[in-house]
């Protein structure tokens, strides 16, 4: 391979990762300067909802394992946060860290049992674990609230620096600022953990256990780690979710909510730095819109017919095809799957 | 002793619906080597092709058996054609995703079509019926259900274990390459598989809908069941399946009546969780191919 080749790769990876950039932080200051409160309020959703697409993309899109228990995961989250708040009378933001560690526990107990299973068979295991914690949430009423739901959660609290109040997250901009920074942070962080070893690991053992394992790599820790960090983003998305409505139930946490973060994951871009984030932003804003137009179930039917659609015609996902397609949008260029060095 | 007796019945209920569903999943399973977990959403659906013949078209409810039966075997040939055959050659999880969307497709968009609240479809079929002096009593729409079942469970186990098309499914699952080796032509059988699948669901859904009414949710929690029931009886097994879903059928009756009915699923998802780590060959069952 030549310097030329060299450099163009280089110049084409970093606008791989600017242009996005750009377009998300031109797409967050129009939501924040041109919307008032409802434009805060998609953010959050948005961040929240992107959380949980990255939760996805990290144990399916970057270790390959399809865990159902994500949303189920989400509600371990929440709840330890509320509840910590609620009847342990913890301040929210310890609590909110605790929703992390009760994430990254829950998702590794969940998983460890069954890490050795074929994916259908790991799919399905999964799904009834997530199943069996809304089940759990809804029959211990006397810790839960049950069916009818766990209220008066305490927004965070406000965070003051120098005497000064710097944030304070009771208010739709401030808590829409918070969830930005833990979205960035995340983000930031996958994408850290995926070129260091244990992100080669999770790649290995995604493209090929036996042949990962001749290499040297141990699969089963690989998924274990995988799971804890995709358990950890999870738990942060409940407890920031909870800390934000200050008010749960258990069906906010049922399957079918891990089917639609999984649609944001797909639609997004497996695999992709900024996948989750564009998955989550075109199916939030998407349903947020059918919503006003009083079209509930038509936004379910969209991410139903986006997430086909998605895998028939472009499975690299929105940023994914996107990322394929710059190059060959520039004169000499070759696509990135052939440059790549050794 | 009358109430014991009583659950067992209705607990043969929904294991015959159980084991209904969850040989037209193993019928697909066996040519695609993946689940459609849209299933249920076929069954539900299948619930209100009965509903819209009753109700909307004035018709009798026994002959809304077979044209649920016939319009959701159209509909499984529909999904095998446009959503699964283009995935033949691509990783699994790519047809799980798409069945996952279809999950939705179906679901919201019966939710759109006849709203979220559950439909009653009347039969006409009169009172219910005492058995043998017992004191128990069942209806006829269950008794009917638990009748067609009987008849239908072991054609279909025959038709799987004996014919020429069964044995066919079973190279196909054993091994792709050697079966089209000799001239099993897998996406010709995949079609029959679907059809024949959403057939058997959308019977079981109108055969199940006067009992338990008719939502657009109704399909998700059979169809879990019904993976409950492959697994523990060992995936491919066929009379692993059915003794599976009558006891869990059987269990789940009796659990639920002493114990309350919201522990029933705290006992399925529980019972395939420890199946999958001591035996993931099935706990009743030996499964034909590896875990």
């Amino acid at each position: 391979m030549n310097t030329a080749t060299l450099v163009h790769q280089r110049r084409h990876r970093l606008l791989v990762a600017v242009v996005p950039l750009a377009l998300t932080l031109a797409a967050w200051a129009y939501l924040f300067t041109g919307m008032g409160d409802y434009g805060y309020t998609l953010i959050i959703l948005i961040a929240i909802n992107a959380l949980m697409a990255t939760s996805f993309n990290v144990v399916l899109g970057r270790a390959g394992q399809l865990s159902l228990a994500q949303a189920g995961v989400m509600g371990a989250g929440a709840y330890a946060t509320g509840l910590l708040i609620v009847r342990g009378g913890y301040a929210p933001w310890p609590a909110l860290v605790a929703a992390v560690l009760v994430g990254m526990v829950f998702a590794a107990l969940t998983a460890l049992p069954v890490l050795h299973l074929k994916g259908l068979y790991f799919a399905i295991t999964t799904f009834a674990a997530g199943e069996l914690v809304v089940i759990y949430l809804g029959i211990d009423e006397a810790l839960t609230g049950g069916g009818m739901g766990l209220t008066g959660i305490a927004p965070l609290s406000p965070v003051h620096l120098g005497g000064r109040t710097l944030l304070d997250p009771l208010f739709p901009r401030d808590m829409a600022i918070v969830t930005s920074l833990a979205l960035m942070l995340v983000t930031v962080l996958v994408a850290l953990l995926a070129r260091l070893r244990v992100g080669a690991t999770w790649t290995a053992t995604k493209d090929d256990e036996t042949l990962a394992a001749s290499l040297g790599v141990t699969p089963y820790r690989a998924k274990l780690t995988a799971i804890i960090v995709s358990g950890g983003i999870a738990g942060l998305a409940g407890g920031l979710y909870a800390t934000y409505l200050q008010y749960l139930q258990p069906s906010q946490f049922d399957s079918w909510q891990s089917i639609m973060f999984l649609s944001m994951a797909v639609v997004g871009g497996l695999g992709r730095t900024y996948g989750p984030l564009a998955g989550a932003a075109l199916l939030t804003l998407l349903s947020e819109w059918l919503r006003d137009l009083h079209l509930n179930d038509a936004a379910f039917i969209l991410s139903g017919l986006a997430l086909i659609a998605i895998v028939l015609v472009a499975p690299r996902g929105i940023v994914g095809e996107l990322a394929r397609a710059v190059p060959r949008l520039r004169p000499g260029a070759s696509p990135r799957e052939e440059v790549r060095p050794r | 002793m009358t109430e014991l007796g009583q659950y067992l019945a209705n607990g043969l209920v929904s294991g015959a619906i159980y084991v209904l569903v969850a040989l037209g999943l193993a019928i697909v399973f066996s040519t695609l080597d993946v689940v459609n977990f849209a299933h249920g959403q076929l069954f539900m659906l299948g619930g209100y092709a009965a509903y819209v013949c009753v109700v909307s078209l004035d018709l009798p409810y026994l002959l809304s058996l077979p044209v649920a039966a016939l319009v959701l075997a159209v509909v499984g040939l529909v999904i095998e054609r446009l959503v699964f055959r283009p995935l033949y050659d691509r990783p699994h999880l790519d047809m799980i995703l798409v069945s996952v969307g279809l999950i939705q497709i179906f679901q919201y968009g019966a939710s759109w079509i006849w709203g979220i609240e559950a439909r009653e479809v009347p039969t006409g079929m009169g009172p219910s019926v005492e058995i043998l002096g017992t004191g128990m009593f069942l209806s006829r729409e269950r008794l009917l259900l638990i009748a067609v079942a009987t008849l239908l469970i072991p054609v279909v186990a025959l038709l799987l274990q004996r014919t020429l098309f069964g044995k066919a499914l079973h190279a196909i699952a054993d091994d792709e390459e050697g079966a089209a080796t000799v001239g099993i032509h897998r996406p010709t059988f995949a079609s029959l598989a679907f059809i024949a699948g959403a057939a058997l669901a959308g019977l079981a859904g109108a055969l199940l809908a006067p009992i338990s009414l008719v939502s657009p949710s109704s399909g998700a929690e059979v169809v879990i069941k019904a993976f409950v029931i492959l697994i523990v009886g060992g995936i491919g097994s066929i009379r692993g399946a059915i003794s599976a879903g009558v006891l869990l059928g059987l269990a789940e009756a009796v659990l639920g009546g002493y114990l309350g009915y919201r522990y029933v699923d705290v006992f399925a998802f529980g019972l395939v969780i420890i199946a999958l780590i001591v035996r993931p060959q099935g706990l009743l069952g030996r499964a034909t191919r590896p875990v």
